[in-house]
């Protein structure tokens, strides 16, 4: 049995003549442990299924399950419950809490744990120590970045699942935090889902999915893996 | 571990400090009033309570014709189980003045005073009087007052417990501290007063104390004391009733003899039994067909004993022939002069009916209930605008709400974060506002209840529902309403959240201006409906603070116009009432009429009494159509009773318990008091009196041929100008307090929900300021916006607060106080109101401006969310 099992997901937004089917039944598998890269172009049903993973939205039909467990036959608190113990996000926009300092916001995430880990550790991982005491807006789009995956490791989820973690920086600052991302699945085993449409990225991943109009195109594992650092675009 | 996010609590405190001090600082405010509210009213409460041993307060009073002696003190004491105080007092004006002062002969048993101020007198010329009349007439300590023809020093100011209110009489609508205080004098200086105006009053004191609540009960035991005290009058009358009999007999003999003589017929001839008896049948046939009566004083004495027979003996008879022309006359004088030999009582009154002793109390213990709910509507206000202004903030934070609950932040973690704010401002400022209440405020909400009534010193009693009622209560309605809306508002998905989706349910489509409006026209119109819940609040807070604004000015203009109606619907400028009916006048303008004090009965309204007048026939001071057997009611009394024509109205006489039914024929306008009008012979019929029963003149001049003794009290302009006249003088204060709330109230809303608007429009007013608006032009977008609603809300609310003032009037102040002020905002208080507001938002603007001008237009390129 796979550490996330997902099948025959499908979903669809609006009715009748302005229907849109956005998944039209998933079937992954997932092992522990692995970086799966979601790719797709805009409107391919990526952000949707991460999000039905992570438990945000509904499917209309088929289901996920981590280690066994169904969330579709969950209430809205197991839901709740489940993503506190098993998730991470990182989204494209950090959605930092303004006044909370950085040390603060990694310690938001921390809360939601029975063991977290060190904060301060995992801001020395994150290069962002000697920010701690700063606010959110006195730190670049990549720091601040670097801050929501700090909220969101510090509770050492099982999976973390990033919506487009780069899409709002630079070149230079994307690396970064691909290279971050990178380090904490090699520092604590989390199974990490990212969806990207930036093509590059998929040379860091163990397993590539690429969709297009709500169905499986391609699902590989990536023989030639490099190191986040050394991707190029 | 402790949840990071309350590390924002003190940051949001510090970020938005202008909104949440003014929030705090009219919630201290407001719990700081409505608990000094209670708890000085409370206070005031269980010190009058405790006031009722400590100063050993009557149980009532009543007076008689004359002083009466131990005999019958002692019989009364025994059979009501009562103590009987001679509480003698009497009635001088002040020199110069209109003012009366009632003097007391004694008052170290019972009614004791609470000195105030200076001390009790020692010399015969010094007299302490109530301590709110003194400062009314600014009159000090060692001021001279002139009274009865001496120069009495002023050594102290007091309360009277049997005065807390100053009504000089019970059947007076209202009391008047400029114009009346009760006095007190050594017994020396009292006696070197010769008064005409002496009252043998007595007060009394039960055995057994019964709750000031239980009115049945004390009902009940007053009526079972007037039966006692008939019983002792017949007993104390019994020898002048003996008297009268034999003096009537022997006058209505006399008369009968002499008729006999005049027939030629001499008395001595029947001299034996059989005789006698023949003459006696003769006399008593001829005292019945020839209507020969005796006296109406002597036919009053007989139906009042009707155990006393009033036949003729053998015994009367020789008598009568014994009798000399001196005993004749005698005798007659000894029946016309019976009421003075009679003891009757003049004036009764027990405590629970006593307006002197309960008006104040009663109406310091009301006003609470309405302090409270008043305090709660204001809370449950801000409570909103907490709500609001918190609905405003999730909006902006909908995606950290997001990634928090994505994260597995549940929703009660989130919805307790933002209520943290609310609920510990609250908790802070009711706790704040309570030491505020218990320190400064007492001060000044005792100073209103001083200004008003005469009450005695008190201790504040810590008051455990007070601080119930002002502390958890308003924490539990700010936490009630934010959790109902910050719930609700949090409900959404975290995938909304992170959407920024918000909305209702399927997105409305954008409602469609016509395109002939101008852009700015159209972009404030879009203001205003993105920002409908901020000024749904915003509306309810002008109507709250303009109904406390025009509540503050209403009484001004109100009262004064009422004094006006008085005057001009008045009867006639002077009514005198004399104490008997044998006193007649010259005078030309005087007219008779008869005049009684029925009560109604405690229903929803406040049993009071209800003037009972018996006009004579063509009036010339009451135009009114009397149908035989109706009555007209006075307009008042129709508008206080919701009274129409054909209305049949029960009244009843406190005293003998008689109930009386009245059918209204129609109105009749006289603003003055309640008062019914029927023809005055059936007013002799009904009441039972004689046919040339009367009470006293009315008159529009001053009658001059009338003999003081005979007048038991007229009645002028001023005195039906009491009512109003006190209340402005109670109320001046209140009122004051009321404009100065309603004002920081419009402050408060108006303040916190525009700065609101521009917060949340920051991005935009940042759009703007980028694209070329000036600031000015920006202001003119989102402040003219917000100017319209307030305009608009100023209008409606006009109307609103009209009809709930007039509701609360009805079904609250008409409820509470005895008389009847007809209902009238003047148009200038809502000129006021509305110029208040206008100007209020005009200061708020200027700031309003500065904020937008220090708006940054980076903000519109930093933050893409």
């Amino acid at each position: 049995m796979s550490f996330i099992e997902i099948k025959g997901i499908k979903k669809h937004y609006g009715e009748d003549e302005s229907r849109v089917d956005v998944l039209n039944g998933i079937d992954i598998e997932i092992e522990k442990g692995e970086i799966v890269v979601l790719l797709g172009p805009s409107g391919s049903g990526k952000s949707t299924l991460l999000n039905i993973i992570g438990g945000i939205d509904d499917a209309d039909d088929g289901y996920i399950a981590i280690n066994g467990e169904k969330t579709a036959n969950m209430s809205e608190k197991e839901l709740t419950i489940y993503r506190r113990k098993h998730l991470g996000y990182v989204f494209q926009q950090y959605n930092l809490i303004p006044n909370l300092n950085i040390k603060e916001n990694v310690e938001v995430g921390a809360y939601l744990s029975d063991k977290p880990l060190e904060a301060d550790e995992i801001l020395k991982t994150l290069g962002l120590y000697e920010h701690r005491h700063k606010l959110p807006n006195q730190l670049s789009g990549g720091q601040q970045q670097r801050t929501s995956i700090g909220r969101a490791i510090i509770k050492n989820p099982d999976i973390l699942l990033c919506d487009e973690p780069t899409g709002a920086l630079d070149y230079k600052t994307s690396k970064e935090i691909l290279k971050l991302i990178e380090e904490v699945n090699h520092k604590y085993g989390n199974t990490v889902i990212m969806v990207t449409h930036n093509d590059a990225i998929k040379n860091m991943a163990d397993r590539v999915i690429k969709l297009r109009d709500g169905a499986i195109r391609k699902d590989y594992k990536n023989e030639a893996k490099i190191p986040a650092a050394e991707l190029d675009w | 571990m402790k949840n990071p996010l309350n590390k924002r609590i003190p940051k949001e405190l510090a970020g938005d400090f202008g909104k949440y001090i003014v929030i705090f600082l009219f919630m201290v405010l407001l719990i700081g009033l409505v608990s000094a509210f209670k708890v000085v009213g409370e206070s005031l409460q269980i010190s009058f309570e405790e006031g009722i041993d400590t100063y050993n307060m009557e149980d009532g009073h009543f007076s008689f014709s004359e002083p009466i002696n131990d005999n019958i003190v002692s019989s009364i004491e025994e059979k009501a189980n009562l103590t009987i105080y001679d509480f003698e007092y009497f009635d001088e004006d002040i020199e110069g003045t209109y003012a009366t002062v009632r003097v007391y002969k004694d008052r170290s048993a019972v009614n004791m005073p609470c000195i105030m101020e200076g001390e009790m007198p020692e010399a015969d010329n010094e007299i302490v009087i109530d301590r709110l009349f003194a400062r009314n007439n600014e009159i000090e300590i060692g001021d001279i007052i002139k009274l009865g023809g001496r120069e009495l020093v002023l050594t102290g100011m007091a309360a009277f417990p049997d005065y807390s209110c100053l009504f000089e009489s019970n059947a007076d609508s209202m009391f008047d501290s400029t114009l009346f205080t009760p006095a007190l004098m050594t017994e020396a200086g009292y006696d070197s007063i010769e008064s005409s105006h002496v009252s043998y009053n007595y007060a009394w004191t039960y055995e057994e104390n019964i709750p000031r609540s239980d009115k049945a009960a004390a009902d009940k035991r007053s009526k079972e004391l007037i039966d006692i005290l008939e019983d002792v009058l017949i007993d104390a009358n019994e020898a002048v009733v003996d008297e009268a009999i034999k003096a009537g007999k022997l006058v209505a003999l006399s008369e009968c003899l002499e008729k006999i003589e005049e027939q030629g017929m001499d008395p001595a001839m029947f001299d034996s039994d059989a005789g006698r008896e023949m003459l006696l049948e003769q006399i008593n046939k001829a005292l019945e067909d020839e209507g020969i009566d005796l006296t109406e004083e002597f036919e009053e004495v007989l139906d009042n004993y009707p155990d006393k027979s009033a036949e003729l003996t053998v015994e009367d008879l020789k008598l009568a022939m014994k009798a000399s022309k001196e005993d004749v006359n005698a005798a007659q004088e000894y029946i016309d002069n019976i009421e003075n030999e009679m003891l009757t009582v003049e004036d009764y009154l027990p405590r629970y009916m006593n307006q002197a002793i309960n008006f104040g109390i009663d109406d310091v213990g009301s006003d609470s209930a309405v302090i409270i709910l008043f305090g709660y509507i204001v809370v449950a206000v801000i409570a909103f605008v907490f709500a609001v202004t918190t609905n405003n903030t999730i909006t902006a934070e909908a995606g950290v709400i997001g990634t928090l609950r994505a994260s597995g932040y549940t929703k009660g973690e989130i919805v307790r974060h933002y209520m943290v704010l609310p609920v510990l401002v609250t908790f802070i400022a009711a706790i704040v506002g309570n030491v505020f209440g218990y320190t400064v405020m007492k001060k000044a909400m005792t100073a209103i209840e001083y200004n008003s009534f005469s009450f005695a010193t008190y201790k504040t009693v810590w008051n455990a529902d007070a601080f119930l009622l002002t502390t958890i209560v308003p924490i539990i309605l700010m936490f009630v309403i934010n959790l109902v809306v910050i719930a609700n508002k949090l409900k959404l998905s975290p995938l909304r959240f992170l959407r920024r989706d918000l909305g209702k349910r399927g997105k409305k489509k954008a409602f469609r201006l016509n395109t002939k409006l101008p852009i700015m026209m159209r972009f404030r119109i879009r203001v205003i409906f993105q920002n409908i819940p901020n000024y749904i609040v915003l509306f309810l807070g002008i109507f709250l603070g303009g109904m406390l604004v025009i509540f503050g000015f209403m009484f001004g203009p109100l009262l004064d116009d009422y004094a006006k109606l008085v005057v001009e619907s008045r009867i006639a400028d002077y009514q005198y009432i004399v104490t008997n009916t044998e006193v007649s006048t010259e005078n030309a303008s005087a007219e008779k009429f008869a005049m009684t004090g029925l009560n109604t009965f405690d229903t929803k309204y406040k049993e009071e009494e209800i003037s009972v007048y018996g006009i004579a026939k063509d009036s010339e001071y009451v135009s009114a159509d009397i149908p035989a057997g109706k009555v007209v009611a006075s307009n008042v009394m129709m508008d206080k009773f919701k009274l129409k024509n054909g209305d049949v109205i029960k009244l009843k006489d406190d005293l003998n318990g008689t109930e009386y039914s009245f059918e209204i024929a129609e109105d009749y306008r006289y603003d003055a008091a309640l008062a019914l009008f029927m023809n005055i012979d059936d007013y002799r019929t009904i009441f039972n009196e004689s046919e040339d029963y009367f009470t006293g003149f009315f008159s529009n001049e001053e009658i001059t041929d009338i003999a003081a003794d005979d007048i038991y009290t007229i009645i002028t302009i001023d005195d039906l100008q009491k009512l109003s006249n006190q209340m402005k003088i109670s109320m001046g204060n209140m009122m004051i307090f009321m404009r100065c709330f309603g004002v920081i109230m419009f402050v408060l809303i108006m303040y916190i929900l525009s700065k609101q608007i521009i917060e949340k429009n920051a991005n935009s007013i940042a759009m703007t300021k980028i694209l070329g608006f000036k600031n000015g032009e920006i202001g003119g977008l989102y402040i003219v916006a917000t100017s319209v609603v307030v305009f608009i809300s100023l209008l409606l609310t006009i109307p609103l607060i009209h009809g709930a003032l007039y509701v609360l009037m009805n079904e609250y102040l008409y409820v509470k106080i005895v008389g009847y002020i007809p209902f009238m905002i003047d148009k200038s208080c809502y000129i006021k109101m509305f110029l208040i507001g206008i100007a209020t938002y005009a200061a708020i603007s200027v700031f309003q401006l500065i904020k937008i001008s220090r708006v940054p237009k980076v903000m519109a390129l930093k933050t893409v969310e």
